[in-house]
């Protein structure tokens, strides 16, 4: 039963050290290879926050001012969905520091600004501008309130010469 | 030609005992529970039949060689793959290619409590000593390290440990009964676990929801988690070293992203291979005259203790987990850290949804749940270093 009573000691306390051993060695490489978090000014994305589906932490030293730009839009509509805003802010990516400007993204095409350097963004090739929010209501309330006058479209019309069609984007 | 050749062909029927149809029976439930129930069917299946054919009269498949004679096939099959530890052993790197520690790597702080529940293990051992100093049990030390690795909740683990464990003195019907009450409660995880967690927990803490936030870990860290790992366990566990190696190079084939057709062939062909063997296998280590026994009878009761005691020290964590962190963590998840991937996780998550449809823990149950596994090698490689 003493013999028992040690294994049991040692084998619980083994285990313990081994595995909190691996955790300390795992965290520590974790943190080396993320290479810094993406952060905020005034901010704290540290720690565990959803982007739209998009996971922050992959995107790493990002090659081309272009990728920043598109990465500040995502936080612009996310701290938007927040009751934040981005707008002329200096963001981290990778341990890097960006000066970002991100214009109004409910009114297409986008600017947004990049250490200087401007950029017009749309959605899809059709340009399809953003959506403020589009509330649908029910057909007798749209007649109550004026013979479905209030009625709008859930994608507004293209706004024809003032619309880029060549593509996402282009350098100003 | 002898007419009294004929009666060779009935002379089956006068090999039969009471105990050899008592076993062909439980192999038939075993097959109608994997087929009608679904409980585990790719193990259940498999060793219901093995029990059946091992069980046959003259028990001729896993008859022994005599002189000049071959043994029957299942005789090889349990010395060269089952006792050597080869089967548990590519079980393991198949698991490891199945598994992924990106919900353990992306919170660190549940390596924790997969080390907590490795108090089944031990928890089992001082019962199986204690039970061992009855004569009617005769335990020894080696029987009671082969009972206590059933808390590890880990089939490949407890089928390596107690395999060895026979090699240096437990007793052979011990092996058997112990490889079969681990799977067994692996299959009942969902039926032994919740009574506990209800009794250790509130209503209110089994409410608390963990947002589950999309944390990835670099596949750099991914890559190298396998191999620190193996050589961590190395260095300071060498015992654990064949099992943690393999089911690590299964996870590093996975990771890597370069050895796709290694990697399919560990979770496909090889693990599927493997499973029909060890099923088979495993089965017909179950003899009759071995298996009704009241040594049997304690190995099972053991066995339900040592999953009942895992669970609880993962709970009793979880809630001081839960208690450090002001209510953050849901002290549910405790009880995934006891193995038995993914089942344990999935009763967490179930229970979790029964109090709250909104509620998802799945992913912060799997990282306990894949610590538990690597901690019952752990501590397998404990058992096999210490008791000699």
């Amino acid at each position: 039963m003493v013999d028992g009573l040690l294994i049991s000691v040692v084998g619980m306390t083994v285990v313990f050290v081994l595995l909190i051993l691996i955790m300390f060695i795992m965290v520590g490489i974790e943190r080396l290879f993320r290479g810094g978090d993406v952060s905020v000014e005034g901010l704290d994305v540290q720690d565990e926050i959803p982007l739209g589906g998009i996971p922050l932490w992959d995107v790493e030293r990002p090659e081309e001012d272009i990728e920043v730009a598109a990465v500040a839009i995502v936080l612009e509509k996310y701290l938007g969905e927040h009751g934040g805003k981005l707008g002329n802010r200096a963001i981290v990516i990778g341990g890097i520091q960006y000066q970002v400007n991100v214009g109004d993204i409910t009114s297409p095409p986008v600017f947004v600004e990049v250490n200087g350097e401007g950029y017009w963004a749309a959605v899809g090739e059709e340009g399809l501008p953003f959506t403020r929010g589009f509330k649908p209501i029910r057909i007798a309330e749209a007649k109550e309130r004026g013979n479905g006058r209030d009625w709008r479209s859930a994608q507004p019309l293209s706004r024809g010469g003032y619309w880029d069609r060549s593509g996402w984007s282009k350098k100003t | 030609m002898d007419a009294g050749n004929f009666w060779e062909l009935l002379s089956g029927f006068e090999d039969l005992s009471f105990q050899m149809v008592g076993m062909i029976v439980i192999g038939l439930l075993l097959v109608y529970l994997g087929i009608a129930r679904r409980m585990e069917p790719l193990l259940l299946i498999p060793i219901g039949v093995g029990i059946i054919i091992a069980n046959g009269p003259f028990q001729v498949a896993v008859a022994s060689p005599a002189e000049g004679e071959m043994g029957g096939f299942l005789w090889y099959f349990q010395e060269y793959l089952l006792l050597t530890g080869i089967i548990p052993l590519l079980i393991f790197f198949g698991l490891g290619a199945l598994t992924d520690f990106e919900p353990l790597l992306a919170r660190p702080r549940t390596f924790l409590l997969g080390a907590a529940a490795q108090f089944g293990v031990f928890a089992a051992l001082l019962g199986t000593i204690a039970l061992g100093l009855l004569e009617t049990f005769d335990f020894n030390l080696k029987d009671a390290a082969s009972v206590a690795i059933i808390g590890g909740a880990e089939g490949p683990t407890t089928i390596f440990v107690a395999a060895k464990m026979q090699q240096i003195g437990a007793h052979e019907a011990t092996f058997a009964a112990v490889v079969v009450a681990c799977y067994s409660y692996m299959a009942m995880v969902p039926i032994i676990q919740p009574p506990i967690i209800k009794l250790l927990t509130t209503k209110k803490e089994r409410m608390i929801k963990m947002p589950y936030a999309e944390h990835p870990v670099s596949r750099r860290t991914k890559i190298i988690f396998p191999i620190i790992t193996t050589l961590v366990c190395a260095l300071f566990i060498y015992e654990a070293l064949p099992l943690i190696g393999m089911f690590m190079f299964g996870n590093l084939l996975r990771e890597c992203g370069v050895a796709e057709r290694l990697l399919k062939a560990a979770q496909n062909e090889l693990m599927n291979i493997v499973t029909i063997l060890l099923g088979i296998t495993v089965g017909s280590t179950m003899m009759a005259s071995q298996f009704f026994t009241l040594r049997t009878v304690a190995i099972f009761v053991l066995g339900i203790f040592a999953f009942a005691s895992a669970t609880a020290a993962g709970l009793l964590l979880g809630k001081l987990m839960c208690f450090l962190s002001k209510g953050k963590v849901n002290p549910m998840i405790g009880a995934a850290g006891v193995s038995a991937v993914p089942m344990a996780a999935r009763v967490v998550q179930n229970m979790a949804t029964k109090e709250d449809q909104s509620n998802f823990l799945l992913m912060h149950a799997m990282g306990p749940n894949v610590a538990g596994a690597i901690g019952a090698a752990i501590a397998g490689g404990v058992l096999l270093a210490v008791v000699q």
